[in-house]
């Protein structure tokens, strides 16, 4: 029965795929927050800086309080940048992933904002002790208008 | 027999003994346990670039705001921001840090982006000296010979924060050379303010310790007392 159920389902899971790939090759739609800096923007002046960025995936923006956020692996640091409609949920947001940091004692961890798009990166492993990894991406990012 | 007891008691006491140190091991342990993850926990805020602990080379090149899990190791070269972010205000170059440099003659008037208004802040160093940044165009500067020589007002804070002079004490790692430059060549007008021009106390020279000073360490602190108001009109 499970393997019946499982099997069931494989028609829907590839034509998920199919759809996934077809967004990537299309250009991977991210959703965006009018008004402010988007993700798809600073992806690729990152990418256009020598980073990797086909890590970075879409997550729920709920927890950060943001109308769209993105998080992955970049230049071996946790980056998550999050779009908001206001510099006030801006300001909670921001407030919110400092309070998460002070709670984990994070070795290192930045964060800066460009109109209404906040970047917060975390260094948890200390890949980047002398921070300009970090001070990098941070200057791609507020030219990434 | 007298032997037997004596030896008797004092096992006793050496167990009593040990086992006084167990508990207070223990508890020492448990209590270590529950404050370390309270330290831990705990992160420090910074403003802009800094030398990192224990400044014996390693810098921190995150020109924004971010937060470290460890507190600076020598607060004589930071400014505390009423947010509670540290803002290094030390020679960047003479603690190892590695990029564009500006040289400075003397104190000045520090431009900080976002600064709390109201709130001036100013450079200490006394002498020749590095920052990481140019000054800000129309901040009171005359640039002479590659040096900027701050000419504009200091406000009341500059006084009244005078205790700041101390930043003149932090140690430079051993390869840092200053700006080849001194008061003599000073564009004309040029005035060193007097909370840091007066000149430095030196203690006199340790006389042999008598028996009551001996290892007291009265005089080391004397002497760091008298460089701390060596700035003070």
């Amino acid at each position: 029965m499970k393997r019946f159920h499982s099997l069931s389902r494989r028609p829907a899971v590839a034509l998920l795929l199919c759809a996934c790939l077809s967004a990537t090759a299309l250009g991977c739609r991210r959703p965006h927050v009018e008004g402010t800096v988007s993700v798809e923007s600073i992806l690729k002046k990152w990418d256009q800086g020598g980073f990797d960025t086909k890590a970075v995936v879409n997550i729920e923006g709920d927890l950060w309080s943001a109308g769209a956020c993105s998080r992955g692996p970049v230049g071996g640091l946790d980056v998550l940048i999050c779009e908001y409609s206001s510099d006030e949920a801006a300001g909670v947001g921001e407030k919110k992933m400092l309070a998460d940091w002070d709670e984990e004692g994070i070795p290192t961890g930045a964060v800066t904002r460009n109109t209404k798009t906040v970047l917060a990166i975390a260094d948890r492993n200390k890949a980047d002790r002398s921070g300009r990894t970090v001070a990098r991406l941070g200057k791609l990012f507020h030219t990434g208008n | 027999m007298r032997d037997r007891q004596e030896s008797t008691r004092e096992s006793s006491q050496s167990r009593c003994i040990s086992g006084l140190l167990t508990r207070v091991l223990t508890v020492g342990v448990v209590l270590c346990g529950l404050s370390l993850p309270a330290l831990a926990a705990k992160t420090f805020k910074y403003r802009g670039i800094h030398p990192l602990p224990p400044h014996a080379g390693e810098f921190c090149y995150i020109d924004f705001f971010h937060v470290h899990a460890h507190a600076p190791s020598d607060m004589r070269g930071y400014r505390v921001l009423p947010n509670q972010e540290h803002l290094f205000v030390g020679d960047e170059v003479a603690l190892g840090y590695q990029g564009s440099k500006y040289a400075y003659f003397g104190p000045h008037a520090l431009t900080v982006a976002d600064a709390p208004k109201g709130q001036a802040l100013y450079c200490y160093l006394r002498g020749p000296h590095f920052h990481a940044s140019a000054p800000a165009p129309g901040s009171g500067f005359l640039e002479k010979d590659g040096v900027a020589w701050y000419t504009g007002a200091f406000g009341p804070e500059f006084d009244r924060d005078r205790f700041n002079v101390w930043v003149n004490d932090v140690r430079p790692i051993a390869s840092y050379r200053p700006p080849q430059v001194d008061i003599s060549a000073a564009p004309p007008g040029y005035q060193l303010p007097a909370t840091v021009a007066a000149p430095v106390i030196h203690p006199p020279a340790p006389a042999a310790p008598g028996p009551a000073q001996k290892g007291n360490g009265k005089g080391a602190s004397a002497a760091r007392a008298s460089r701390g108001a060596g700035g003070s009109p």
